[in-house]
């Protein structure tokens, strides 16, 4: 198997990734610390006969790739913390028109423009709850470079099977970390595309629930000529205010990650076997806190991690086991506690919550959170 | 487009033989008046008289139209690409 | 001979929504008549709106339509025509829509010189959230939320799309529905960005606080402000007070290569993208 060895950096990846990923589509607007996705995607996607298009602003940036997407071109934006705010609207529409797309966000700190050149992990609650009203949420938070790569082709096949919007979740420190990487081969990639209709235009609804809870999508000018708004829709897509089909459109949206849980939770266990103290941890401050644990087991202590991959859906019923049996969880954030405050719900009083929540900007030292642990036995 | 006359059967439809001009001629106006919201447009535009507003109890602003002398039309169109709910056809 | 509209409506979903002689109607029509007069297929073309009155319209056109969010419709219709150049893209946006909440995008588009057409149905008011002051509310005039009298200068959408460097722009109203169908045709058939604003009656919010609450006398308010652009070019700014200037603003390459148009070179903007997928594949 031929494989490519060289120096790439995390921004660099997320856009070799998402043109591997079909991704032919990239609208966005400059902001720190995602600008270099853009600037990478605006070489390399002309190579490809793809478009780049800088936008002017973070609102029209969201709009372009949703309007893309439609048009049947798999669609990036990158953005950061203000900018996500910005996009919020939109990717409301995404969700309630149900058009794939990938936004990725690099983090910062906030709020406002806050902390533009450093680290944190503020948009984990935005990711999930940024625009107004209820809706499905899948979101990634790579720790690793390699894990960048590969993260960012799963959520373009996520967004495609799923017909939704995914957050990629980076942070600074991912974004310009640059590492040697072992790309995988290109044909051994796994590579999901939008289900399209089997039925002739006639017949076809474009949110028709007779497939499942993922209606086959129409891309634009194939003949399919169909209706999409923001607006409550029923099958045809044309607006409704009929309460019943409104209640049932709202719980397929959210049952479409939901009874698809399983194919969309990803974690990774390390030293869990015997951990009677267990870290929650994900993207960049997974890495000090796997020197922690590396750490702590020189000290006899019996730790381990569960790092989310996938941060939302959370793997509930992994969490609630580990909530009744671990002697405390400890949860290191960069910032105030918003995954901290989900595992509390969780854990109700079944074991003690150590929060490690960094705001500074500067990454969690491991001497930290080995502190943390001393602490909990 | 076809030259034939097609104004559907739920239609009000009126034929008259009339001139423009010198020149003779036929017209065929067709009235939609399900979809008439009774704006009064097609009366207020029309140069030669030919609609008319009147009272149309089951109409939310109790009125529609009617052609009252479709001699007089001289096919100007004025009240066809003026009406703004598709509601009118002139052959 | 009577235009078959029904070719290019959903005639199911017709009666529209708009109220008794509300200008938007006849907008569409000039549009649909437009689209016979262009000859494209109905699948090779996309409609795109955002939020308000006007933008119901596209869900009446039996074409590939997009309702979006307030103001944003012509960063959907972007991201459209940039993933598919060889197709059509049309926008429809009310004045609220296209120059208050979308000014940004609004004049991005005209700049980029993008191959689409923005029909901005101008009522001088936000019809569908009960009638309050818009950027093209004339001085003096009272809304639900200018009811001392609106103090807000008012924006001439043409001279602003012409600024920004649209390569088509004109200025209509529903009391002509032919010459908007002329200027909509020339705005489909033109490369480049062009604007079309039709001049409409809402008589339902606007008219009604100003003493036209209806449609024929708020159709001769505009038809009575209404003053060609030749006209108004030998006149002087202070007569020209409460006015509707009609016609084209530009038509052609001699008007966008005039000294005020400096910097700014006469390109289709995705064929100035083919362009650089070509240099980037050659490197």
């Amino acid at each position: 198997m031929k494989k490519s060895v060289r120096f790439y950096s995390g921004a660099e990846l997320v856009a070799k990734a998402a043109i591997d990923a079909g991704c032919r589509f990239f609208g966005g607007y400059p902001i720190t610390p995602s600008s270099e996705i853009a600037e990478y995607m605006s070489h390399e996607l002309p190579k490809v006969g793809g478009t780049y298009i800088q936008m002017e602003d973070e609102i029209a940036a969201m709009g372009s790739i949703i309007g893309a997407s439609l048009a049947g071109v798999k669609s990036l934006t990158a953005t950061s913390g203000p900018g996500f705010s910005l996009k919020q609207e939109n990717i409301g529409y995404a969700y309630m028109a149900e058009v794939p797309c990938v936004i990725c966000n690099v983090m910062r700190g906030g709020p406002s423009t806050g902390l533009p050149t450093a680290l944190a992990q503020a948009d984990i609650m935005q990711a999930k709850w940024g625009t107004h009203g209820d809706h499905p949420v899948i979101a990634l938070t790579p720790a690793y470079l390699e894990e960048v790569y590969e993260l960012t082709i799963k959520a373009f096949n996520f967004s495609e099977i799923y017909r939704m919007p995914v957050m990629l979740l980076l942070d600074e420190v991912i974004a310009h970390l640059s590492t040697a990487i072992d790309l995988p081969d290109k044909e051994m990639l796994v590579i999901k595309n939008r289900r399209k209709p089997s039925v002739p235009p006639e017949k076809y609804f474009p949110y028709d629930t007779a497939y499942g809870d993922v209606p086959p999508m129409a891309n634009f000018f194939e003949g399919y000529r169909y209706h999409v708004t923001g607006l409550s829709h029923d099958k045809t897509g044309f607006p409704t205010t009929d309460p019943e089909l409104v209640q049932a459109d709202q719980e397929r949206q959210i049952r479409k990650v939901k009874s698809n849980i399983n194919n969309i939770i990803d974690y990774e266990y390390y030293q869990m076997k015997d951990a009677e103290i267990i870290i929650f941890a994900y993207g960049s401050t997974a890495r000090g806190a796997r020197v922690a644990v590396d750490n702590a087991r020189k000290l006899g202590i019996k730790v381990g991690m569960m790092r989310f991959r996938v941060i939302w859906p959370l793997p509930e019923a992994e969490i609630l086991k580990h909530c009744s049996k671990a002697k405390a969880i400890i949860i290191p954030e960069m910032n105030m506690g918003q995954l901290s405050d989900v595992i509390e719900r969780y854990a109700a009083d079944r074991t003690k919550i150590l929060r490690i929540n960094h705001v500074g900007g500067v990454p969690i030292h491991p001497s930290y959170i080995l502190n943390v642990i001393k602490e909990a036995i | 487009m076809s030259n034939k006359i097609n104004i559907p059967e739920n239609y009000e439809r009126w034929e008259a033989e009339i001139k423009i001009g010198k020149k003779e001629d036929t017209v065929t106006i067709g009235y939609w008046r399900d979809g008439c919201k009774g704006c009064g447009i097609c009366a207020d535009i029309c140069p030669k008289k030919v609609w008319e507003i009147i009272e149309a109890k089951d109409k939310w602003n109790g009125q529609v139209v009617r052609v009252i002398d479709a001699t007089n039309c001289i096919k100007c169109m004025l009240c066809e690409v003026h009406c703004p709910d598709f509601c009118i056809k002139i052959y | 001979m009577a235009f078959e509209y029904e070719k290019y409506l959903r005639m199911d979903k017709i009666p529209h929504l708009w109220c008794p002689g509300c200008g938007i109607g006849v907008v569409l029509k000039a549009m649909l008549r437009s689209l016979e007069n262009v000859g494209w297929e109905k699948n090779d073309i996309a409609f795109v709106s955002g939020i308000g009155c006007t933008s119901r319209a596209p869900g009446y056109i039996d074409c590939n339509t997009l309702h979006t969010t307030h103001g944003r419709a012509l960063t959907f219709a972007t991201g459209i025509k940039m993933a598919k150049p060889d197709k059509h893209v049309v926008v429809f946006s009310g004045d609220g829509d296209a120059t208050a909440i979308g000014g940004n995008h609004f004049i991005h588009a005209c700049r980029r010189n993008i191959d689409m057409t923005l029909v901005v149905v101008n009522n001088n008011t936000y019809g569908m959230t009960g009638g309050q002051h818009s950027p093209t509310t004339p001085i003096g005039y009272k809304t639900s939320t200018t009811v001392y009298g609106n103090i807000d200068p008012t924006f001439d959408i043409c001279m602003l799309a012409k600024a920004a460097g649209a390569s088509y722009v004109a200025r209509a109203t529903v009391n002509k529905g032919k010459v908007l169908e002329k200027y909509i045709t020339k705005g489909l058939e033109n490369k480049g960005f062009s604007v079309i604003v039709a001049t409409a009656n809402c008589h339902t919010q606007f008219g009604r606080k100003n003493k036209m609450g209806d449609p024929i006398s708020s159709r001769k308010w505009i038809a009575d402000r209404e003053i060609p652009l030749e006209k108004a070019r030998e006149m002087k700014a202070d007569e020209l007070n409460d006015v509707i200037i009609t016609g084209e603003f530009i038509t052609d390459e001699q008007e966008r290569t005039r000294w005020e148009n400096y910097n700014h070179p006469i390109h289709e903007y995705t064929d100035a993208y083919k362009k650089i997928i070509e240099k980037a594949q050659k490197k």
